[in-house]
């Protein structure tokens, strides 16, 4: 099997390190637009031409999100993306070679986590290829669904993609959510990466529970 | 006692033959204990009779579905991992009703599907990756830390009982527990209160399993019926007594959270700095009264083998 690490060196505006293979983190910003910017670039700059990439959206319906990514990244390969398109304007004709799985409701938990078993199988090819996921967002789930169903759902997510040495981000906004939510929801994946703009109006991230990234806010530029 | 059962319910029973004997050449490691029953009703005899750790099932069985025996399942083993291994496509899932369930899905046709059946089997038994409540990052080595611990030794229970009944004093509260929190539920080692009679708890219903995840300090719940962790369940952990809840860790000397000491009302309120630092004395003092009567027992009967698993126990 091919491991997904996310090597984000060719990438030098995003100052990370290699996020290994069975890694999920969480990618969190009151700014949740750049949170979601953010980890679009990570998991197409992170990635080779090759990988497979599962994209599930609660929030921004699959056309414009893929209209982010080839907006956020020229030359983009979208036959090999998919969408799980939870939210309630279903794509009709997409411009794009994606895939794209319409649920129509974020609030069926059972029927999301089948539909990425199902999506994640097929493009893992039975689990030997690597797929990086990112999920939009689960602070979007979390409108729709309670925290203690949600973390099974996001820990299941989770169990597949270290079983299969994947990578997966979950975006989400903590000013959303009680402090009992959050520090909460940080148990659930392996790391947390934050992002926030400072006062100058440049953006910022930091990492924690993950070794050899920056743990003190650090400056980055979203790639244009 | 066995510590990973792996309950398979398929119709067919050829199928359901080839499949587990597929499962204990690829999961031998695991040294798992398998059942195979044909219906949903007849696999609920077996969940009523004890626990397991992954539940695999077809989606048609003649009584019923997969998800549904999935969902009945965490009623019984609230741990318990759920695997559709089925020929039934997305399409014809019906997951109305049980929206919140939430299980693997893997199809019985695909490439190589028994052993990525196999994969995800390890992933989440080992796992534990459908549990509905993170797990601490130290797990297993929290759990290996608790099972050396003699929690039957002669007079501790008795002196953590004069400790909860102290605690449950001294905050003027209807209920004080010491409990260990084991893999699969939470065991109550001295209670004051109506949890007297009470022996252990599912850990899914436990909010003592959310004060273990406190890094350093107590967990305080001043509202189950205000609180997104417990919120869902509140009217049962208001019938248990508890509206409000204040926990501290059991941490012991190898730095492992093995435990809890905890009081609660049947009220809502609020506690004190000054009350979360007693408690958090009290839980000290219960950590020392287990380690010097495990030692002692250990002296008189040096342990020699693992303790059992919980799993199986009393569900």
């Amino acid at each position: 099997m091919r491991e997904a690490t996310l090597d984000m060196s060719p990438q030098r505006s995003i100052p990370l390190n290699e996020i290994p293979p069975g890694t999920t983190l969480f990618v969190a910003g009151a700014a949740v637009d750049k949170a979601r910017a953010l980890a679009l670039s990570l998991l197409f700059a992170g990635s080779t031409a090759d990988d497979p990439l599962l994209l599930t959206t609660i929030e921004t319906p699959s056309e414009a999100l893929l209209t982010q990514c080839d907006r956020l990244h020229s030359n983009v390969e979208f036959t090999r993306v998919a969408v799980i398109d939870c939210t309630d304007q279903p794509p009709e004709d997409s411009r794009f070679d994606a895939h794209i799985e319409s649920l129509g409701t974020p609030g069926d938990l059972t029927g999301l986590g089948i539909t990425f078993s199902i999506m994640h199988e097929h493009l893992s090819e039975a689990g030997s290829t690597r797929v990086l996921t990112g999920v939009f967002t689960v602070s979007t789930l979390l409108e729709h669904a309670d925290l203690r169903p949600t973390i099974r759902f996001l820990q299941t997510a989770a169990g597949r993609l270290e079983g299969t040495a994947g990578i997966g981000l979950f975006v989400l906004d903590p000013s959303a959510h009680d402090d009992r939510t959050v520090s909460t929801l940080q148990q659930v994946c392996d790391g947390w990466l934050a992002v926030r703009e400072a006062a100058d109006g440049t953006d910022e991230l930091r990492v924690s529970g993950l070794s050899n990234q920056p743990e003190e806010w650090t400056p980055f530029t979203m790639p244009e | 006692m066995a510590d990973t059962r792996i309950l398979c319910v398929e119709p067919d029973e050829s199928t359901r033959a080839a499949v587990i004997d597929e499962l204990q050449t690829n999961l031998a490691a695991l040294d798992p204990v398998f059942e195979a029953r044909g219906s949903l009703t007849a696999a609920e005899t077996v969940l009523e009779a004890r626990a397991v750790d992954c539940l695999i099932t077809e989606y048609d069985l003649p009584d019923g579905t997969g998800v549904e025996l999935i969902d009945r399942a965490r009623t019984l083993s609230p741990d318990a991992g759920g695997i559709l291994f089925t020929t039934a496509s997305y399409d014809t899932i019906d997951t109305t009703g049980f929206e919140t369930t939430v299980t693997e899905y893997l199809a019985k046709d695909a490439p190589q599907a028994i052993e990525r059946l196999a994969q995800v089997v390890r992933t989440t038994v080992t796992r534990r990756s459908q549990t509905s409540y993170p797990l601490p990052r130290d797990e297993p080595d929290r759990i290996a830390a608790l099972r050396t611990y003699e929690f039957d030794a002669e007079g501790l229970r008795h002196s953590l009982e004069r400790l909860t009944d102290l605690a449950a004093r001294h905050f003027d509260l209807s209920g004080a527990e010491v409990n260990v929190i084991e893999k699969h539920r939470q065991e109550t080692l001295s209670a004051h209160g109506a949890a007297a009679t009470r022996e252990s708890t599912d850990r899914d219903a436990s909010i003592c399993t959310f004060t273990i995840l406190e890094d350093d300090g107590v967990l305080v719940v001043e509202d189950v019926h205000d609180d997104p962790r417990f919120e869902a369940r509140g009217h049962e952990f208001e019938a248990r007594g508890v509206r409000s809840y204040l926990g501290a860790p059991l941490v012991s000397s190898t730095g492992f959270v093995i435990g809890t000491v905890c009081i609660y009302a049947e009220e809502p309120r609020t506690f004190s700095q000054a009350d979360e630092a007693f408690l958090q004395d009290v839980a000290t003092v219960a950590m020392d009264l287990i380690e010097v009567h495990s030692h002692l027992a250990h002296q008189a009967a040096p342990p020699t083998a693992t303790e059992p698993d919980d799993a199986g126990g009393d569900t």
